[in-house]
């Protein structure tokens, strides 16, 4: 029967069952070898320590303990302006005007949604079923559900760390949501955002939006109003389910921006292909050559964004760009 | 494993009544035969570091009550009440729920990874509806067979087998979007 192995081991593993197994092997309970109440009696004579001893010990614990649950949180520049709905900060219910501690996390309940704000950096909205934790003034993390943020603190200086990428503010914009399993989306309404994990970056303009994945990070961004068929064989090729070639027919001329991410993103052997039809969608200039452009050559890769002609780059130019 | 299971579950009422009557090393074999049923209906409801704390709690609020147990067959059934009772409390207490993904805070980074893994599924597991959760956790996390299960929460084996087979395909489902090593 093909549950055998789920039912009681016989029969071949199933892999996924196997996996699955392996995976959750570390909750698994280890019991005593006796319980508690069956372990013998510690001789009076080893227990024989001071007396003081242990209850000056518990003194101190007790008070330290007593000491750090009365030490508050650095405060963070964000306090919340506005509720509706049951939310937690830390074990608090949370309320109008509270501001948030740095390592505090602000929950929201399934029906809530609340605004934070911070003079000098923004506006936050978090949506139902959120939990959000702040590092600091300029550094929060999403650990799920949803947050629109609109910045005005200078670009780079306040980032969104979500379990899978960091959301770095580039002067926008934006809805970030990330779901039980770390996997999040980013949408940029206006501004730029940059999605940042490990060696891999994706920017993501206005109109355009980006999902990242525990397991991988940023994805490849794309234009929201790009063709169902674009969307869909890009998907497929990102899930390693489908080909790149869909990609790269069903690719227009706004398209440049994800043809871009993806030159320097797949295999070399299929790199070709990517910067033939980003030159046939996108005016080159004649410093751009095939040869610069797949051997990944910086400038190549520079000026082939600035080929894309996409609006209000100057952060561009300060950005660390480190292409791999 | 079958034959240890069986050989088990034929003295269990013994020692259920042998318990009753106050012998304390009765009551630690059934504590060893039944710790992970325990553990595994934990863990479906409150954090997995409390789940282990919570054992204790329900073994001495058993042996406390087991006197008034009428059959000693009800026990595994009865245990897993109270288990199932304990952790219930848990959330109406003033305690607030920890969040898987905050209980790593303090693991160390080589053991961090594997548990992240683990509390990720875990955290899959914990949204499927009850009795598949129970089932599948004390399949996959406590390692028991689905003989041994029904064995030791008194439920039929029909019942246990329906229960991994429907919460096993919810969970592929669920697990679908997420790679795990």
């Amino acid at each position: 029967m093909k549950d055998d192995y789920l039912w009681d081991r016989s029969g071949p593993p199933d892999p996924d069952i196997a996996r699955l197994e392996k995976t959750l092997a570390p909750l698994r309970y280890q019991p005593p070898s006796e319980p508690p109440w069956n372990r013998p009696a510690i001789p009076v004579a080893a227990r024989r320590s001071p007396w003081w001893m242990a209850a000056a010990a518990s003194v101190l614990i007790a008070v330290s303990a007593w000491q750090m649950s009365l030490t508050p949180a650095p405060p963070t520049a964000w306090r919340i302006s506005r509720i509706e709905g049951a939310a937690r900060l830390g074990r608090r219910s949370a309320s109008a005007s509270m501001e948030l501690g740095a390592g505090q996390v602000l929950r929201t309940g399934p029906s809530a949604d609340l605004t934070l704000e911070a003079g000098a950096v923004g506006r936050l909205d978090l949506g139902p079923d959120s939990a959000l934790r702040a590092a600091s003034s300029r550094a929060l993390e999403l650990q799920r559900g949803s947050l629109h943020a609109f910045i005005w603190a200078r670009p780079r200086e306040f980032v969104v760390d979500t379990p899978s990428a960091r959301a770095v503010d580039l002067g926008c914009e934006y809805t970030l949501t990330v779901n039980s399993m770390g996997d999040g989306l980013l949408r940029v309404s206006m501004g730029w955002v940059a999605f940042q994990a490990g060696d891999y970056e994706a920017f993501i303009p206005a109109g355009a939006e980006c999902v990242t994945r525990r397991r991988g990070g940023p994805g490849i961004p794309y234009f929201e109003d790009a063709a169902a068929r674009f969307r869909e064989a890009l998907a497929a090729f990102e899930a390693g389910s489908g080909p790149l070639a869909p990609v790269l027919s069903n690719a227009g001329p706004r398209d440049g921006l994800t043809l871009w991410h993806l030159l320097t993103r797949v295999p070399p052997a299929e790199r070709a292909a990517v910067f033939d039809r980003f030159a046939a969608l996108v005016p080159l200039p004649p410093q751009v050559t095939r040869t610069a452009a797949l051997a990944k050559d910086p400038r190549a890769i520079d000026r082939m964004w600035d080929a894309l002609n996409l609006e209000n780059t100057e952060w561009w130019r300060g950005w660390e760009r480190q292409w791999k | 494993m079958m034959m240890l299971v069986s050989s088990h579950s034929a003295e269990d009422p013994g020692l259920v009544r042998a318990a009753a009557a106050g012998d304390r090393a009765a009551f630690g074999e059934l504590y060893l035969r039944y710790a992970r049923m325990v553990h595994g209906i934990l863990l479906g409801r409150v954090p997995p570091d409390e789940a282990e704390d919570m054992v204790q709690d329900v073994f001495i609020s058993a042996m406390r009550q087991l006197a008034g147990l009428r059959t000693a067959a009800a026990f595994p059934g009865w245990l897993a009440a109270i288990a199932r009772n304990r952790a219930m409390d848990y959330f109406r207490g003033s305690r607030e729920r920890v969040p898987l993904d905050e209980a790593l805070t303090g693991r160390q980074p080589a053991a961090k990874d594997a548990v992240e893994d683990a509390f990720l599924v875990l955290d899959a597991v914990r949204r499927l509806p009850e009795a598949y959760r129970e089932t599948l956790i004390l399949r996959l996390v406590e390692g028991m067979t689905g003989p041994e299960i029904a064995l030791r929460t008194g439920l039929t084996p029909e019942s246990v087998r329906v229960n991994l087979c429907r919460g096993m395909k919810m969970l592929r489902e669920l697990l679908g979007g997420i790679e795990i090593k």
